[in-house]
Protein backbone atom coordinates (compact mmCIF):
# COMPACT_ATOMS: atom_id res chain seq x y z
CA UNK A 1 0.00 0.00 0.00
CA UNK A 2 2.84 2.36 0.91
CA UNK A 3 4.32 1.82 -2.55
CA UNK A 4 1.16 3.24 -4.10
CA UNK A 5 1.37 6.46 -2.09
CA UNK A 6 3.47 8.37 -4.67
CA UNK A 7 1.00 7.28 -7.33
CA UNK A 8 -1.95 8.57 -5.37
CA UNK A 9 -0.10 11.87 -4.86
CA UNK A 10 0.67 12.06 -8.57
CA UNK A 11 -2.92 11.35 -9.56
CA UNK A 12 -4.20 13.95 -7.09
CA UNK A 13 -1.75 16.50 -8.47
CA UNK A 14 -2.66 15.73 -12.04
CA UNK A 15 -6.36 16.00 -11.46
CA UNK A 16 -6.61 18.62 -8.75
CA UNK A 17 -3.92 21.20 -9.47
CA UNK A 18 -4.62 21.78 -13.13
CA UNK A 19 -8.39 21.59 -12.50
CA UNK A 20 -8.15 24.79 -10.48
CA UNK A 21 -6.68 26.41 -13.53
CA UNK A 22 -9.22 25.03 -15.92
CA UNK A 23 -10.48 28.25 -17.40
CA UNK A 24 -7.57 30.41 -16.47
CA UNK A 25 -6.63 31.52 -19.94
CA UNK A 26 -9.00 34.39 -20.32
CA UNK A 27 -8.65 37.49 -18.13
CA UNK A 28 -11.06 37.43 -15.21
CA UNK A 29 -11.35 33.64 -15.12
CA UNK A 30 -10.58 31.55 -11.98
CA UNK A 31 -6.81 31.11 -12.35
CA UNK A 32 -6.10 34.39 -14.10
CA UNK A 33 -4.86 36.08 -10.91
CA UNK A 34 -2.00 33.59 -10.58
CA UNK A 35 1.44 35.09 -11.26
CA UNK A 36 2.88 34.20 -14.69
CA UNK A 37 5.59 31.99 -13.17
CA UNK A 38 3.06 29.74 -11.43
CA UNK A 39 2.06 28.12 -14.72
CA UNK A 40 5.47 26.86 -15.83
CA UNK A 41 6.07 25.71 -12.26
CA UNK A 42 2.80 23.74 -12.10
CA UNK A 43 3.54 22.37 -15.57
CA UNK A 44 7.02 21.26 -14.49
CA UNK A 45 5.67 19.46 -11.40
CA UNK A 46 2.87 17.74 -13.34
CA UNK A 47 5.29 16.66 -16.09
CA UNK A 48 7.73 15.38 -13.46
CA UNK A 49 5.01 13.08 -12.10
CA UNK A 50 3.90 12.12 -15.60
CA UNK A 51 7.52 11.15 -16.33
CA UNK A 52 7.64 8.98 -13.18
CA UNK A 53 4.49 7.02 -14.02
CA UNK A 54 5.17 6.81 -17.78
CA UNK A 55 8.15 4.46 -17.38
CA UNK A 56 6.57 1.69 -15.27
CA UNK A 57 3.33 2.06 -17.25
CA UNK A 58 5.26 1.44 -20.45
CA UNK A 59 3.84 4.46 -22.26
CA UNK A 60 5.57 7.42 -23.86
CA UNK A 61 5.49 10.82 -22.19
CA UNK A 62 4.02 12.54 -25.25
CA UNK A 63 0.88 10.44 -25.29
CA UNK A 64 0.16 11.38 -21.65
CA UNK A 65 1.22 15.00 -22.04
CA UNK A 66 -1.06 16.23 -24.86
CA UNK A 67 -4.47 15.09 -23.57
CA UNK A 68 -3.74 15.91 -19.93
CA UNK A 69 -2.10 19.31 -20.40
CA UNK A 70 -4.43 20.11 -23.32
CA UNK A 71 -7.47 19.25 -21.22
CA UNK A 72 -6.61 20.85 -17.92
CA UNK A 73 -4.25 23.77 -18.56
CA UNK A 74 -5.12 27.16 -20.05
CA UNK A 75 -2.77 26.84 -23.03
CA UNK A 76 -4.10 26.65 -26.58
CA UNK A 77 -3.94 23.19 -28.14
CA UNK A 78 -1.44 24.46 -30.76
CA UNK A 79 1.16 25.13 -28.05
CA UNK A 80 0.36 21.91 -26.20
CA UNK A 81 0.89 19.83 -29.34
CA UNK A 82 4.13 21.69 -30.13
CA UNK A 83 5.38 21.01 -26.59
CA UNK A 84 4.15 17.39 -26.76
CA UNK A 85 6.22 16.78 -29.87
CA UNK A 86 9.29 18.22 -28.15
CA UNK A 87 8.71 16.11 -25.05
CA UNK A 88 8.57 12.97 -27.23
CA UNK A 89 11.52 14.14 -29.36
CA UNK A 90 13.80 14.93 -26.41
CA UNK A 91 13.01 11.60 -24.73
CA UNK A 92 13.64 9.65 -27.95
CA UNK A 93 16.90 11.49 -28.68
CA UNK A 94 18.20 10.92 -25.15
CA UNK A 95 17.46 7.20 -25.28
CA UNK A 96 18.79 6.84 -28.86
CA UNK A 97 22.56 6.43 -28.33
CA UNK A 98 22.23 3.71 -25.69
CA UNK A 99 19.59 1.85 -27.71
CA UNK A 100 21.78 1.91 -30.83
CA UNK A 101 24.91 0.77 -28.98
CA UNK A 102 23.04 -2.12 -27.32
CA UNK A 103 21.54 -3.23 -30.62
CA UNK A 104 18.01 -2.83 -29.25
CA UNK A 105 17.41 -0.14 -31.86
CA UNK A 106 18.21 -1.29 -35.38
CA UNK A 107 19.08 1.39 -37.95
CA UNK A 108 18.32 -0.79 -40.98
CA UNK A 109 14.90 -1.68 -39.61
CA UNK A 110 14.17 1.90 -38.57
CA UNK A 111 15.29 3.99 -41.53
CA UNK A 112 12.84 2.86 -44.26
CA UNK A 113 9.88 3.15 -41.85
CA UNK A 114 11.11 6.48 -40.49
CA UNK A 115 11.35 8.07 -43.95
CA UNK A 116 7.71 7.31 -44.67
CA UNK A 117 6.50 8.35 -41.21
CA UNK A 118 8.64 11.55 -41.24
CA UNK A 119 7.13 12.70 -44.52
CA UNK A 120 3.59 11.94 -43.39
CA UNK A 121 4.15 13.59 -39.99
CA UNK A 122 4.73 16.88 -41.82
CA UNK A 123 1.42 16.37 -43.56
CA UNK A 124 -0.23 15.56 -40.21
CA UNK A 125 1.25 18.64 -38.55
CA UNK A 126 0.02 20.87 -41.38
CA UNK A 127 -3.46 19.35 -41.16
CA UNK A 128 -3.54 19.68 -37.38
CA UNK A 129 -2.58 23.35 -37.47
CA UNK A 130 -5.01 24.13 -40.31
CA UNK A 131 -8.13 22.39 -38.94
CA UNK A 132 -10.45 24.19 -36.50
CA UNK A 133 -9.42 23.59 -32.86
CA UNK A 134 -12.75 21.94 -31.98
CA UNK A 135 -12.34 19.39 -34.77
CA UNK A 136 -8.80 18.59 -33.59
CA UNK A 137 -10.07 18.28 -29.98
CA UNK A 138 -12.74 15.76 -31.01
CA UNK A 139 -10.25 13.80 -33.17
CA UNK A 140 -7.72 13.88 -30.32
CA UNK A 141 -10.31 12.58 -27.85
CA UNK A 142 -11.32 9.74 -30.16
CA UNK A 143 -7.66 8.89 -30.88
CA UNK A 144 -6.78 8.80 -27.17
CA UNK A 145 -9.75 6.56 -26.39
CA UNK A 146 -8.66 4.33 -29.27
CA UNK A 147 -5.10 4.22 -27.88
CA UNK A 148 -6.44 3.20 -24.45
CA UNK A 149 -8.42 0.36 -26.05
CA UNK A 150 -5.38 -0.70 -28.11
CA UNK A 151 -3.05 -0.64 -25.10
CA UNK A 152 -5.50 -2.53 -22.91
CA UNK A 153 -6.13 -5.24 -25.49
CA UNK A 154 -2.83 -5.56 -27.37
CA UNK A 155 -0.91 -8.78 -27.07
CA UNK A 156 2.88 -8.84 -27.28
CA UNK A 157 5.16 -11.53 -28.58
CA UNK A 158 8.71 -11.86 -27.24
CA UNK A 159 10.03 -13.63 -30.36
CA UNK A 160 7.44 -13.69 -33.16
CA UNK A 161 7.88 -16.41 -35.74
CA UNK A 162 8.83 -15.13 -39.18
CA UNK A 163 9.18 -18.01 -41.61
CA UNK A 164 10.52 -15.99 -44.52
CA UNK A 165 11.48 -12.33 -44.91
CA UNK A 166 9.68 -10.43 -47.66
CA UNK A 167 11.76 -9.26 -50.65
CA UNK A 168 11.94 -5.61 -49.45
CA UNK A 169 13.16 -6.43 -45.95
CA UNK A 170 15.67 -8.92 -47.39
CA UNK A 171 16.99 -6.32 -49.85
CA UNK A 172 17.31 -3.67 -47.14
CA UNK A 173 18.99 -6.00 -44.64
CA UNK A 174 16.22 -5.56 -42.06
CA UNK A 175 17.43 -8.38 -39.82
CA UNK A 176 19.79 -8.88 -36.90
CA UNK A 177 20.86 -11.01 -33.96
CA UNK A 178 19.53 -10.54 -30.43
CA UNK A 179 21.16 -11.99 -27.35
CA UNK A 180 18.57 -13.56 -25.07
CA UNK A 181 19.84 -13.32 -21.48
CA UNK A 182 17.25 -15.86 -20.29
CA UNK A 183 18.67 -18.70 -22.37
CA UNK A 184 22.12 -17.23 -23.06
CA UNK A 185 21.58 -17.82 -26.79
CA UNK A 186 21.94 -15.48 -29.76
CA UNK A 187 18.69 -15.47 -31.68
CA UNK A 188 18.62 -14.37 -35.32
CA UNK A 189 15.57 -12.31 -36.28
CA UNK A 190 14.07 -11.07 -39.53
CA UNK A 191 10.86 -9.25 -40.48
CA UNK A 192 8.04 -9.69 -42.97
CA UNK A 193 5.02 -7.76 -44.33
CA UNK A 194 7.22 -4.69 -44.98
CA UNK A 195 4.87 -3.13 -47.59
CA UNK A 196 1.96 -3.23 -45.11
CA UNK A 197 4.32 -1.96 -42.41
CA UNK A 198 5.27 1.02 -44.57
CA UNK A 199 1.58 1.85 -45.13
CA UNK A 200 0.85 1.59 -41.39
CA UNK A 201 3.82 3.87 -40.58
CA UNK A 202 2.46 6.42 -43.05
CA UNK A 203 -0.72 6.57 -40.96
CA UNK A 204 1.24 6.63 -37.70
CA UNK A 205 3.24 9.63 -38.97
CA UNK A 206 0.05 11.56 -39.72
CA UNK A 207 -1.30 10.96 -36.21
CA UNK A 208 2.05 11.83 -34.59
CA UNK A 209 2.28 15.12 -36.49
CA UNK A 210 -1.37 16.05 -36.11
CA UNK A 211 -1.62 15.53 -32.34
CA UNK A 212 2.02 15.87 -31.19
CA UNK A 213 1.57 12.58 -29.34
CA UNK A 214 4.75 10.70 -30.07
CA UNK A 215 3.72 7.35 -31.46
CA UNK A 216 5.37 4.57 -29.48
CA UNK A 217 1.91 3.19 -28.71
CA UNK A 218 1.47 2.45 -32.43
CA UNK A 219 5.09 1.80 -33.47
CA UNK A 220 5.56 -1.04 -31.01
CA UNK A 221 2.61 -3.25 -32.08
CA UNK A 222 3.32 -2.47 -35.76
CA UNK A 223 6.93 -3.63 -35.46
CA UNK A 224 6.26 -6.54 -33.10
CA UNK A 225 2.90 -8.01 -34.10
CA UNK A 226 2.68 -6.93 -37.74
CA UNK A 227 6.28 -7.12 -38.96
CA UNK A 228 7.48 -9.76 -36.53
CA UNK A 229 10.47 -8.04 -34.91
CA UNK A 230 11.36 -9.33 -31.39
CA UNK A 231 9.69 -7.36 -28.59
CA UNK A 232 12.90 -5.75 -27.28
CA UNK A 233 14.06 -4.75 -30.76
CA UNK A 234 10.57 -3.38 -31.47
CA UNK A 235 10.59 -1.26 -28.31
CA UNK A 236 14.09 0.13 -28.96
CA UNK A 237 13.55 0.73 -32.67
CA UNK A 238 10.15 2.32 -32.01
CA UNK A 239 11.79 4.90 -29.75
CA UNK A 240 14.52 5.56 -32.31
CA UNK A 241 12.00 6.06 -35.14
CA UNK A 242 10.30 8.71 -33.00
CA UNK A 243 13.53 10.73 -32.92
CA UNK A 244 13.33 11.12 -36.71
CA UNK A 245 9.56 11.44 -37.12
CA UNK A 246 9.18 14.07 -34.41
CA UNK A 247 12.17 16.04 -35.77
CA UNK A 248 10.33 16.60 -39.05
CA UNK A 249 6.98 17.51 -37.46
CA UNK A 250 8.62 19.76 -34.85
CA UNK A 251 9.86 22.07 -37.62
CA UNK A 252 6.30 22.67 -38.83
CA UNK A 253 5.20 23.67 -35.34
CA UNK A 254 8.30 25.88 -34.96
CA UNK A 255 7.62 27.68 -38.23
CA UNK A 256 3.96 28.24 -37.35
CA UNK A 257 4.88 29.80 -34.00
CA UNK A 258 3.35 26.88 -32.07
CA UNK A 259 6.44 26.26 -29.91
CA UNK A 260 6.36 28.48 -26.85
CA UNK A 261 9.53 28.04 -24.75
CA UNK A 262 7.63 28.92 -21.55
CA UNK A 263 5.44 25.84 -22.10
CA UNK A 264 7.80 23.50 -23.95
CA UNK A 265 10.97 23.73 -21.84
CA UNK A 266 9.52 23.08 -18.34
CA UNK A 267 7.60 20.18 -19.88
CA UNK A 268 10.70 18.63 -21.46
CA UNK A 269 12.85 19.06 -18.34
CA UNK A 270 10.11 17.86 -15.96
CA UNK A 271 9.30 14.81 -18.05
CA UNK A 272 12.95 13.80 -18.50
CA UNK A 273 13.78 14.17 -14.79
CA UNK A 274 10.62 12.25 -13.89
CA UNK A 275 11.49 9.47 -16.34
CA UNK A 276 14.90 9.08 -14.67
CA UNK A 277 13.20 8.64 -11.27
CA UNK A 278 10.61 6.35 -12.88
CA UNK A 279 13.35 4.12 -14.27
CA UNK A 280 14.92 3.84 -10.79
CA UNK A 281 11.52 3.03 -9.24
CA UNK A 282 10.82 0.40 -11.87
CA UNK A 283 11.64 -2.47 -9.50
CA UNK A 284 9.73 -0.95 -6.57
CA UNK A 285 6.49 0.23 -8.18
CA UNK A 286 3.87 -2.39 -9.08
CA UNK A 287 4.03 -1.98 -12.86
CA UNK A 288 0.69 -3.65 -13.61
CA UNK A 289 -1.18 -1.43 -11.15
CA UNK A 290 0.59 1.69 -12.41
CA UNK A 291 -0.31 0.77 -15.98
CA UNK A 292 -3.99 0.37 -15.07
CA UNK A 293 -3.99 3.73 -13.26
CA UNK A 294 -2.29 5.46 -16.18
CA UNK A 295 -4.71 3.94 -18.69
CA UNK A 296 -7.62 5.13 -16.53
CA UNK A 297 -6.09 8.61 -16.39
CA UNK A 298 -5.56 8.56 -20.15
CA UNK A 299 -9.17 7.47 -20.74
CA UNK A 300 -10.38 10.31 -18.53
CA UNK A 301 -8.21 12.82 -20.41
CA UNK A 302 -9.38 11.44 -23.77
CA UNK A 303 -13.01 11.77 -22.70
CA UNK A 304 -12.31 15.32 -21.53
CA UNK A 305 -10.78 16.21 -24.93
CA UNK A 306 -13.76 14.70 -26.73
CA UNK A 307 -16.34 16.51 -24.59
CA UNK A 308 -14.36 19.76 -24.79
CA UNK A 309 -14.32 19.50 -28.58
CA UNK A 310 -18.07 18.81 -28.66
CA UNK A 311 -18.67 21.83 -26.42
CA UNK A 312 -20.19 19.67 -23.64
CA UNK A 313 -17.42 20.17 -21.01
CA UNK A 314 -15.60 23.47 -21.43
CA UNK B 1 23.60 -7.87 -21.81
CA UNK B 2 20.78 -7.55 -24.28
CA UNK B 3 21.43 -6.81 -27.87
CA UNK B 4 24.04 -7.77 -30.40
CA UNK B 5 27.48 -8.85 -29.24
CA UNK B 6 29.28 -6.30 -31.37
CA UNK B 7 28.00 -2.86 -32.35
CA UNK B 8 27.73 -2.44 -36.11
CA UNK B 9 29.90 0.47 -37.39
CA UNK B 10 26.90 2.42 -38.72
CA UNK B 11 25.10 2.16 -35.38
CA UNK B 12 28.24 3.08 -33.41
CA UNK B 13 28.92 6.18 -35.52
CA UNK B 14 25.28 7.30 -35.44
CA UNK B 15 25.12 6.79 -31.65
CA UNK B 16 28.30 8.79 -31.02
CA UNK B 17 27.12 11.82 -32.98
CA UNK B 18 23.57 11.59 -31.63
CA UNK B 19 24.86 11.70 -28.05
CA UNK B 20 26.87 14.85 -28.83
CA UNK B 21 23.96 16.58 -30.57
CA UNK B 22 21.39 15.65 -27.92
CA UNK B 23 23.60 16.72 -25.02
CA UNK B 24 24.40 20.01 -26.76
CA UNK B 25 20.70 20.67 -27.46
CA UNK B 26 19.52 19.82 -23.96
CA UNK B 27 22.38 21.78 -22.38
CA UNK B 28 21.53 24.85 -24.46
CA UNK B 29 17.85 24.45 -23.62
CA UNK B 30 18.48 24.45 -19.86
CA UNK B 31 21.01 27.33 -19.87
CA UNK B 32 19.05 29.59 -22.24
CA UNK B 33 15.77 28.91 -20.45
CA UNK B 34 17.47 29.79 -17.14
CA UNK B 35 18.57 33.11 -18.65
CA UNK B 36 15.00 33.68 -19.89
CA UNK B 37 13.30 32.82 -16.59
CA UNK B 38 15.69 34.85 -14.46
CA UNK B 39 15.30 37.91 -16.68
CA UNK B 40 19.04 38.21 -17.31
CA UNK B 41 18.21 39.20 -20.90
CA UNK B 42 14.94 40.95 -21.80
CA UNK B 43 12.38 38.75 -23.59
CA UNK B 44 10.55 39.87 -26.73
CA UNK B 45 7.20 39.09 -25.07
CA UNK B 46 7.27 40.17 -21.42
CA UNK B 47 6.69 37.35 -18.93
CA UNK B 48 3.62 39.05 -17.48
CA UNK B 49 1.96 39.25 -20.88
CA UNK B 50 2.15 35.53 -21.65
CA UNK B 51 -1.04 34.50 -19.74
CA UNK B 52 -2.98 36.90 -22.01
CA UNK B 53 -1.61 35.23 -25.12
CA UNK B 54 -1.04 31.52 -24.57
CA UNK B 55 -4.72 30.60 -24.78
CA UNK B 56 -4.84 31.94 -28.35
CA UNK B 57 -4.16 29.95 -31.56
CA UNK B 58 -0.53 30.20 -32.68
CA UNK B 59 -1.44 32.45 -35.64
CA UNK B 60 -3.12 35.00 -33.37
CA UNK B 61 -0.23 34.73 -30.93
CA UNK B 62 2.28 35.59 -33.66
CA UNK B 63 0.19 38.56 -34.76
CA UNK B 64 -0.32 40.02 -31.28
CA UNK B 65 3.29 39.33 -30.27
CA UNK B 66 4.48 40.93 -33.53
CA UNK B 67 6.44 37.86 -34.56
CA UNK B 68 6.80 36.41 -38.03
CA UNK B 69 6.21 32.80 -39.07
CA UNK B 70 9.11 30.76 -40.46
CA UNK B 71 12.68 31.83 -39.77
CA UNK B 72 11.70 35.44 -38.94
CA UNK B 73 12.52 34.82 -35.27
CA UNK B 74 16.25 34.70 -36.03
CA UNK B 75 16.22 38.48 -36.43
CA UNK B 76 15.23 38.79 -32.75
CA UNK B 77 17.88 36.60 -31.15
CA UNK B 78 18.84 39.40 -28.76
CA UNK B 79 15.69 38.55 -26.78
CA UNK B 80 15.83 35.73 -24.21
CA UNK B 81 12.59 33.98 -25.21
CA UNK B 82 13.65 33.83 -28.85
CA UNK B 83 17.19 32.80 -27.90
CA UNK B 84 15.76 29.73 -26.12
CA UNK B 85 14.52 28.48 -29.49
CA UNK B 86 18.17 27.78 -30.42
CA UNK B 87 18.17 24.80 -28.04
CA UNK B 88 14.96 23.49 -29.59
CA UNK B 89 16.32 23.96 -33.12
CA UNK B 90 19.47 22.03 -32.16
CA UNK B 91 17.38 19.09 -30.95
CA UNK B 92 15.19 19.15 -34.07
CA UNK B 93 18.22 19.17 -36.38
CA UNK B 94 20.73 16.93 -34.57
CA UNK B 95 19.70 13.77 -36.46
CA UNK B 96 20.85 15.24 -39.79
CA UNK B 97 24.65 15.08 -39.12
CA UNK B 98 24.17 11.52 -37.82
CA UNK B 99 22.44 10.45 -41.04
CA UNK B 100 25.06 12.16 -43.20
CA UNK B 101 27.81 10.42 -41.23
CA UNK B 102 26.50 6.89 -41.85
CA UNK B 103 25.87 7.42 -45.56
CA UNK B 104 29.52 6.78 -46.58
CA UNK B 105 29.43 3.47 -44.66
CA UNK B 106 26.45 2.31 -46.71
CA UNK B 107 28.01 3.55 -49.96
CA UNK B 108 31.32 1.77 -49.37
CA UNK B 109 29.59 -1.50 -48.44
CA UNK B 110 27.45 -1.37 -51.59
CA UNK B 111 24.16 -0.84 -49.74
CA UNK B 112 22.91 1.75 -52.19
CA UNK B 113 19.26 1.49 -51.13
CA UNK B 114 20.07 2.32 -47.51
CA UNK B 115 22.31 5.13 -48.76
CA UNK B 116 19.38 6.53 -50.76
CA UNK B 117 16.96 6.13 -47.83
CA UNK B 118 19.33 8.09 -45.55
CA UNK B 119 19.51 10.79 -48.22
CA UNK B 120 15.72 10.92 -48.41
CA UNK B 121 15.39 11.26 -44.64
CA UNK B 122 17.93 14.11 -44.66
CA UNK B 123 15.95 15.74 -47.46
CA UNK B 124 12.65 15.45 -45.57
CA UNK B 125 14.10 17.04 -42.41
CA UNK B 126 15.95 19.76 -44.33
CA UNK B 127 12.85 20.63 -46.37
CA UNK B 128 10.77 20.79 -43.19
CA UNK B 129 13.44 22.92 -41.51
CA UNK B 130 13.64 25.27 -44.48
CA UNK B 131 9.89 25.83 -44.35
CA UNK B 132 9.57 24.93 -48.04
CA UNK B 133 7.24 22.10 -47.04
CA UNK B 134 5.11 22.43 -43.96
CA UNK B 135 4.63 26.17 -44.25
CA UNK B 136 6.45 29.10 -42.79
CA UNK B 137 8.52 29.74 -45.86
Amino acid sequence: MRRLLPLAAAAALLLAAPESALAAGAPGSPGADLPWWAWPLILFVVCFFLGIVAVPAGVGGGVLFVPIVGGFFPFHLDFVRGAGLLVALASALSAGPALLRSGLANLRLALPLAVVASASSILGAMMGLALPTKVVQVALGLTILGIVALMAAARRSEFPEVARPDPISAALGMHGVLHDPATGRDIAWQVHRTPVGLAVFFGIGILAGMFGLGAGWANLPALNLLMGAPLKVSAGTSSFILSLVDSSAAWVYLHKGAVLPMIAVPSVIGMMLGAKIGAKLLKVLPAATVRKLVLALLAFAGLRALLKGLGIWN
Amino acid sequence: MSGTEQVAPDQARYARLLAIGTNAGLGMLVVLFGIYMLGVVDPHVPHERLPDLWHLPSGDFLELARLEAGWGWTARLRHADILTLLGIVTLAFCSVPCLLAVMPIYWRSGQRMLFAICGMEVLVIVLAASGIIGGGH
